[in-house]
């Protein structure tokens, strides 16, 4: 059987960063992530595609970051949402595993 | 992966990330980009409880995740890169405490963090640091360095000897508040003072002893004669504190601790302290208990 392959919108305002959070990311196999610089570029890429994870990296603002939640939950409330600290640094892989593994609780307590 | 396919992968369907395609440089990463471990997990590590009382983990030095990639060898308290334990991810704003060696000339070559506070203290040798504010630094035994990685730094850290290990911890907190302006640095402390004494190295404000950071954490270090005891009271009772035994043998509240072991204690205004071997010596960490 093919591995679940899980879809991650990554969302930050440093290029590089970004640029590095993606990259790491994508070189798991059964992990495929998207970036956006911008709360538009998100957004559309969201209501174009389904995404498992959002991923927030480091500059977005209070305020936009509130929007950004609302926005996702409003058109899939089973979005997992997570904040990225470190700039893809050794946790960002912890943080993924983390995520879906408590996914995968909450859906297993739900059945 | 190699770069096209990154690319590949980034626009995918979209055009939305069509800017970073365009970056030139590729900015490494020197803990997840090193050469793939097998383990990813923590069944292979003697998998005790951590919480020994309602208030309380113990983290037993054999028990932490080990990674070694040949220049560096890394012991990890809390979950890090290839080592996840999901019992294990932070001590409330304690997100790592990672012991580390590096071989000679080897290092941390420039790469990104943001939204973190990092803190390194050089346990033997010396570590050349260089940054995107244009920092160039060495840090030593005795001395204590830090950054806010805040809206985004760049950094590089180098064993400066070709021909001498060095050892150092790796601490990264939760920040208290996200997006700050990024800053370095770095402070050399009278080791003697630490002698039968709980020195503070660090606080959250400017003008207190030790470096400062953005967050409301104390962090103090000392240096015991045999049967030597003390008492460190909590600055703020709402805090814990995580206690890392750097060399010998010390007791904790009722927990005898060895090298390298871990303790965190909440819920308490203070905590008794009591060296069982000559020259122990120990780091509290304080540290609020919610992010």
């Amino acid at each position: 059987m093919e591995p679940v392959k899980v879809n991650i919108l990554v969302i930050g305002r440093h290029e590089e960063i970004l640029e590095t959070v993606l990259r790491i990311i994508n070189k798991s196999e059964n992990w495929i992530a998207l970036g956006a610089l911008t709360d538009e570029e998100a957004i559309a890429l969201f209501e174009k595609q389904k995404f498992d994870i959002v991923l927030l990296c480091g500059g977005i603002q209070e305020e936009c970051e509130a929007v950004l939640r609302d926005t996702f939950k409003r058109k899939d409330p089973e979005i997992i949402i997570i904040q990225h600290y470190g700039g893809g640094s050794g946790l960002l892989s912890n943080e993924i595993i983390h995520a879906l593994s408590q996914r995968t609780s909450l859906k297993n307590d739900n059945a | 992966m190699e770069r096209k396919d990154f690319i590949r992968k980034g626009l995918m369907g979209t055009g939305m990330f069509v800017a970073s395609a365009s970056v030139g440089s590729v900015i490494k990463n020197d803990i997840d980009e090193l050469k793939e471990l097998d383990v990813i997990g923590f069944n292979h590590l003697p998998n005790t409880e951590s919480k020994v009382k309602a208030n309380t983990v113990l983290h037993k030095a054999d028990t932490r995740g080990h990674a070694n990639h040949g220049w560096l060898d890394s012991h990890h308290t809390f979950s890090f890169a290839n080592y996840y334990n999901p019992d294990r991810m932070h001590f409330g704003v304690l997100r790592v405490l990672n012991d580390d060696r590096v071989d000679g000339g080897k290092g941390f070559g420039r790469h990104p963090h943001d939204n973190m506070e990092i803190i390194s203290i050089p346990l033997e040798g010396d570590l050349e640091h260089k940054d995107s504010m244009d920092n160039v630094a060495v840090i030593k035994h005795g001395d204590i360095q830090v950054m806010s990685a805040g809206t985004g730094i760049f950094h590089s850290e180098y064993n400066k000897n070709e021909d001498q290990d060095a050892k150092f911890l790796q601490i990264w907190l939760f920040p208290k508040s996200k997006n700050v302006t990024p800053r370095y640095d770095q402070l050399t402390l009278n080791v003697e003072d630490r002698h039968n004494n709980l020195q503070q190295i660090l606080s959250p404000n400017a003008d207190d002893e030790g470096v400062w950071i953005n967050q409301d954490a104390w962090f103090h270090m000392g240096k015991f004669d045999k049967d030597f005891s003390a008492e460190y009271k909590l600055k703020n009772p709402k805090n814990g504190v995580y206690a890392f035994v750097l060399k010998g043998d010390i007791t904790i509240e009722e927990h005898a601790l060895n090298q390298r072991d871990g303790l965190g204690i909440w819920d308490t205004d203070s905590i008794s302290i009591k060296a069982n071997s000559q020259d122990a010596e120990v780091l509290l960490m304080e540290v609020p208990m919610s992010i």
